[in-house]
């Protein structure tokens, strides 16, 4: 691209790329403005599809929305009823307050495995059924009662806990009870949208390494066959044949000339391996046949990428010789 | 009347509803693009012929939305350096999308023929 876009509507594009999985769109809008569209013309565009990704995310969620709707209108009458009736106290101590914190946090758990008892899922496991299927009409009915549970059981239960830590008395009114649940339940629902967003986020990013580590031009097996001969007769046959992950797939060509140079022995070059760190991912094995020694190749690969070129041709060397 | 035949009545009516305006602008236009439709000559497609500006997002969103509902199908193609390293979604038509257009035409030109208003440019 010979122009660059505006840094943050880029930078936006791609989280939205990721999250949304729509990577196409990212792609379509870059060649547009490589092809003279204006930097104001890319913001639009980046704020349309974010407006547009997230109407269509809650669009598909729509289950789970009437789901916790539905959970919450038909807690409110607890929750009112035990503001009514002043319940429960305010607790004195500040040991009683930690206790609360802790019982609210057991409660929440057992909240969890409840619903995934009786419904097979959590609330979030509901959302991850509609983004990843949809629903049929026969899971519908399962799906909001499912959604619906967590703010059923859990609203009144931080009513509770609140009324511990303060006293129901400030709440001020039922109206502000009911608000601040709403409120609550938003900032909630807000939270974990955002959350969810960002794990799939950091989720994409690792495999987007992962592909361009896989993409990397690593020396090709036949190259590798001409120059390995080490100075005690052994020559490394590697073929594709052999359908064997070997070290030498793995090891940059600079690396391996490196050991040949310095006259290194087979012995010599497992025990370069030894030394840098290859033994973690466990102790190659040799196959008399034809010497190959498989190591777990990506995390080798990754240990000879640390440091720099001659940093790495210097140690190498040395424990070669 | 139970639960699920409430679901089941409103899941038809979604199926059974015609094309948006704008998924049916989505529709022609791809139609018109042919084998190389993807997002930038579609939009391109719906600026020029209606003059008016078709954000990307709105198209992908509408395509997506035509998947679903098996009217049309995409299928990746190869990452490309001037997209920055990303690839072509590429739409096509089904023989169900192209149906939908066809009842879409039909109910629009039945309900175009015969209005006075718009007969004769005197509105």
């Amino acid at each position: 691209m010979s122009r660059q876009p505006p840094a943050l509507a880029l930078w936006l594009l791609k989280q939205l790329g990721r999250a949304s999985g729509n990577a196409p769109l990212v792609g379509d809008l870059l060649e547009e403005f490589d092809n003279g569209r204006s930097a104001s013309w890319f913001w639009r565009q980046t704020m349309t599809a974010i407006a547009t990704c997230a109407g269509r995310r809650v669009a598909l969620l729509q289950t789970y929305w009437i789901g916790t709707a539905l959970g919450f209108a038909a807690q409110l009458p607890v929750s009112l009823l035990l503001f009514r009736l002043g319940l429960p106290h305010a607790a004195s101590g500040f040991g009683w307050k930690i206790a609360a914190f802790l019982l609210l946090i057991i409660c929440m758990i057992l909240i969890w495995v409840l619903s995934r008892w009786a419904f097979g899922k959590s609330s979030n496991g509901v959302k991850s059924t509609l983004l990843a299927t949809g629903a049929s009409t026969a899971q519908r009915p399962a799906l909001i009662c499912a959604a619906a549970f967590d703010p059923f059981v859990s609203t009144p239960l931080l009513y509770c806990f609140c009324c511990v830590l303060f006293s129901p008395a400030a709440f001020y009114s039922s109206g502000v009870l009911v608000l601040s649940e709403f409120v609550w339940l938003g900032a909630g629902e807000i939270a974990t949208e955002f959350s969810s967003l960002f794990f799939q986020v950091l989720k994409s990013r690792r495999a987007e390494k992962e592909q361009a580590w896989e993409a990397r031009a690593w020396p090709r097996l036949n190259e590798l066959e001409v120059s390995l001969v080490s100075s005690d007769g052994a020559k490394f046959v590697l073929h594709s044949g052999a359908c064997m992950e070997t070290i030498f797939a793995s090891a940059n060509e600079e690396l391996i000339t490196a050991l040949c140079k310095g006259g290194t022995s087979f012995e010599q070059i497992r025990r370069a391996i030894w030394l840098s760190g290859a033994a973690e991912f466990g102790w190659p094995r040799r196959n008399t046949k034809s010497r190959f020694t498989p190591v777990a190749v990506k995390k080798f690969a990754r240990l000879l990428g640390a440091g720099t070129e001659s940093e790495r041709t210097a140690h190498y060397v040395t424990i070669g010789q | 009347l139970r639960a699920s035949d409430f679901f089941t009545i409103i899941e038809q009516m979604a199926r059974q509803g015609s094309l948006s305006e704008f998924e049916l602008l989505v529709m022609l236009a791809l139609m018109r693009v042919g084998d190389e439709a993807y997002g930038v000559p579609i939009s391109r497609e719906i600026e020029q012929r209606t003059g008016r500006e078709a954000a990307l997002g709105s198209v992908y969103a509408a395509l997506e939305r035509l998947e679903e509902k098996a009217l049309v199908t995409s299928r990746l193609g190869d990452p490309a350096p001037e997209r920055g390293g990303r690839a072509k979604r590429y739409f096509k038509v089904t023989a169900q999308g192209l149906r939908a257009v066809r009842e879409t035409q039909k109910a629009l030109t039945s309900l175009w023929r015969g209005l006075p208003q718009l007969s004769g440019g005197n509105a």
